[in-house]
């Protein structure tokens, strides 16, 4: 049965480009060639780098590895389609396959692949230095194949466990979380690059080594080195590691294929039990759907909607203000992670907190018509804006805390963080109802649109100015742990109280809004 | 709140139904002007309890006008609309909970899907999940919108909006159906499923008011029309008294005046014209 999928792997890589004659087989040998020369070129420079400057190279091997393995379990998540699709679980339940022959015989095709290759070359560098014994570089050879099927197995079980999940809400609104966060840690992790080269060359960074040496593709490099350097009772403690990694991984896999096969989805949907609520509601998303569902819940999931892929120009709106803040809170990196926190999410939530109307176009006529209770849909659509830029926000702290050895500032850059989105939501839904713009049909005015923009902009300024200049005055005589605190429940009692009085003018005179938003 | 507890909690608003006796819907005096344009000038109306009731008239006679200050959607000049005992002016979210309304082009959030568009509706309305979660299912199975529940609004027909439209307009069990043209668009089975929908909750004490174009399902569907013209009254009552034997398409443009075309006149469109 291996076999099967064997050839099966070899016909679909050959149909890959799905066109036949030249011009296939041509993209099928190049697909080889690139992982070859690509596989063979980065283990050779690790490998190179690894002779002449030991102490670094060690860890720029690990680095390297730690990379490799990164990509192969996020491709599944990050780009769907572009996965091995002959290891999706709902296109081999058509057929009599067991779990166990599934996992062996997608295994093996699996190896067949150029990305396969190209980790084992990646991984096999060492075995190409000069002056190796030939236990050494046998232990090498060993180790690269243990590598490159720990990458596998690990990208096979993902994909197992993401099977059939668009069959799945809850699994969708995950994905879509995960992505959006390791897309994030993968564009701040290339922009600090420089600072990573930099700790690289200094060997500063001895506990990340350490921390790296311990996990599965770290201890498979971390083998390969004490094999070098002879210490031989640590290559087998390594290589179990590795090998335990493995063993896990297939079972994780396995057990995402017999989940599949017995509930026809994947690893993410409710059993038939719920948790607060009787019946499960399509509206609300993970996680609002752990809340009682009410008003505020149905607006919040509504918004949350428009920003994660409903509303291509609210998507559009979130992801450019996200990036942005990046940027700018990047650049903000040289005045302290504090410093930083408060710029991503100044630039994160105050573009669009200003204009909550702004996708529901002719929906807002519909609230009308129902004479929705309009504070609780105010506060639910001001609050869906944090419930993405907070996660993201630790996100970004998290990675930066780590690449600049920030983590003592850590805590006061969260909490100045969240101060922040509190403050700028408050502001924000007073803007909302002062001037809203309709953004799908481009009505509304677009001058005092942008004049309230500039407003909330000052306002915010204004606030984070006499927060700065209340934490310089008191910093002495109040601990900072105090001044945290302060500044936290301040920052969202003022943002509440704003979202709850502008939910109050709102209800005063929505007449107003629909005639500004009315297409 | 709950539709129920609504009822509850405004029993007073307007005296309770008591007050406006046996009509679910009372106009007095109804006038909104627009710039200089009088589009509902001195409008009296009153819609008995489970009715169907009718509003014709011709293109710009103030139907949708009428219909948008019934319901509480634009403030009056001067009169007011009584809903099932409740003063819409000052209080047009508590006549709200009462009503349910169907626009000619439904106005729904078309970035939600049809279920998630029923489940927002039912949550705005404070109904329990349970309830909603049974009624949807049961409305978009009737209305044929089981197989296309997971879409996109965005991607509805017109016929397809209307319905899902129809349904959010019924989730809430309202006391009197409010509807601008529901039949346009719709196919001949549609439109027999709404029918016998409409029937349904009628005989359930419900009071369905529409306003049409189409003459033949006034006469088919109403015990009661109206007929409004320049924003006035034209003619009340019965199919029966209103036709006077005629059909009542034939009454309708013999009351608010027909245009015959002249013999003679778009001689142009004849094939063998040159």
């Amino acid at each position: 049965m291996a076999l099967v999928l064997v050839r099966l792997k070899l016909a679909l890589q050959r149909r890959a480009l799905g066109g036949r004659g030249i011009a296939q087989r041509i993209g099928f040998a190049l697909g080889w060639l690139v992982a070859l020369v690509l596989g063979f070129s980065v283990g050779a420079v690790v490998a190179e780098f690894s002779a002449r400057l030991p102490a670094p190279g060690d860890l720029a091997l690990l680095i390297v590895l730690s990379l490799v393995f990164v990509g192969w379990v996020v491709t599944p998540i990050l780009m769907p389609g572009s996965a091995d699709q002959m290891a999706d679980p709902e296109r081999l339940a058509l057929y009599p396959l067991t779990p166990r022959q599934q996992v062996t015989g997608l295994l093996l095709a699996g190896l067949l692949a150029p990305t396969a290759l190209f980790a084992f070359l990646t991984a096999l560098g060492g075995a190409f230095t000069a002056d190796a014994a030939v236990g050494v570089r046998l232990t090498v050879v060993g180790c690269a194949v243990v590598f490159t099927v720990l990458c596998l197995t690990a990208s096979r079980a993902t994909q197992a466990l993401l099977g059939g999940i668009a069959n799945s809400r809850r699994g969708r609104d995950l994905v879509v979380l995960v992505t959006g966060v390791i897309g994030l840690g993968i564009y701040l992790l290339t922009q600090d690059i420089h600072r990573l080269t930099e700790s690289l060359g200094a060997m500063q960074q001895p506990s990340a080594e350490s921390a790296l040496s311990w996990l599965p593709p770290g201890a498979v490099g971390q083998a390969m080195i004490s094999a070098q350097n002879g210490q031989w009772g640590d290559v087998a403690v390594r290589l179990a590691v590795a090998i335990a990694s493995v063993g896990l991984l297939l079972l994780l896999w396995a057990w995402g294929i017999r989940r599949f096969a017995s509930s026809g989805h994947g690893g993410f949907r409710h059993s038939t039990a719920k948790t607060r609520s009787s019946v499960a509601m399509s509206l609300t998303p993970f996680p609002v759907d752990a809340a009682r569902p009410s008003v505020l819940t149905a607006a919040m999931s509504q918004q949350l909607r428009y920003y994660l892929f409903r509303s291509p120009r609210a998507f559009q709106s979130m992801a450019l203000s996200l990036v942005l803040a990046g940027f700018v809170g990047h650049n903000m990196s040289s005045y302290g992670l504090v410093a930083e926190s408060a710029a991503f999410a100044l630039m994160a939530i105050a573009l669009h907190a200003p204009n909550l109307f702004a996708y529901d176009d002719k929906g807002f006529t519909y609230l009308l018509i129902t004479g929705g209770p309009w504070r609780p849909v105010l506060i639910g659509k001001a609050l869906a804006g944090p419930l993405i830029v907070i996660p993201v926000m630790f996100a970004v702290l998290f990675v930066e805390a780590g690449l600049a050895d920030g983590w003592s500032q850590l805590l006061v850059a969260v909490v100045v963080g969240v101060s922040v989105v509190a403050v700028a939501v408050g502001l924000g839904a007073f803007v909302s109802i002062w001037e809203p713009q309709n953004r799908i049909e481009r009505t509304g005015g677009r001058r005092r649109a942008l004049l309230g923009l500039a407003v909330e902009f000052v306002l915010l300024f204004a606030i984070m100015f006499a927060g700065v200049l209340a934490w310089l005055l008191l910093g002495g005589p109040v601990s900072a742990t105090l001044l945290t605190l302060a500044c936290l429940i301040i920052s969202v009692l003022l943002g509440w109280v704003l979202v709850r009085a502008a939910g109050s003018r709102l209800a005063r005179d929505p007449f107003r809004i629909e005639a500004l938003l009315r297409p | 709140m709950t539709p129920d507890r609504a009822t509850t909690a405004t029993a007073d608003v307007a005296g309770g139904a008591a007050r406006s006796g046996g009509n679910a819907v009372e106009a007095t005096g109804l006038v909104k002007t627009f710039g200089t344009a009088r589009a509902v000038d001195g409008v009296d109306l009153a819609i008995p309890r489970e009715s169907f009731y009718g509003i014709a008239g011709p293109n710009g006679a103030g139907k949708t006008t009428m219909i948008r200050l019934l319901t509480g959607l634009l403030r009056p000049d001067t009169g007011n609309a009584v809903i099932d005992g409740v003063r819409v002016w000052p209080h047009p979210d508590e006549a709200k909970q009462r009503l349910g309304y169907v626009p000619d082009n439904p106005v729904l959030f078309d970035r939600l899907t049809g279920t998630e568009m029923l489940e927002f509706a039912g949550l705005l309305r404070g109904m329990e999940p349970a309830v909603i979660h049974h009624r949807s299912q049961e409305l978009l199975r009737i209305l044929d919108m089981e197989g296309a529940s997971d879409r996109v609004i965005a991607d509805y027909s017109l016929g397809m909006t209307k319905r899902i439209g129809l349904a959010a307009a019924l989730l809430h069990s309202p006391r009197v159906l409010v509807m601008d043209e529901p039949f346009g668009s719709l196919d001949p089975v549609n439109t027999q499923v709404m029918e016998e929908m409409l029937q349904r909750y009628r005989t359930g004490g419900g009071t369905v008011v529409f306003s049409s174009h189409v003459m033949d399902v006034v006469e088919r569907l109403c015990d009661r029309v109206v007929v409004i013209e320049r924003g006035r009254v034209r003619a009340e009552g019965t199919v029966a008294d209103l036709a006077h034997g005629r059909s009542l398409q034939q009454a309708f443009v013999d009351l608010v005046g027909g245009r015959d075309l002249q013999e003679g006149e778009l001689g142009w469109l004849s094939s063998s014209s040159g």
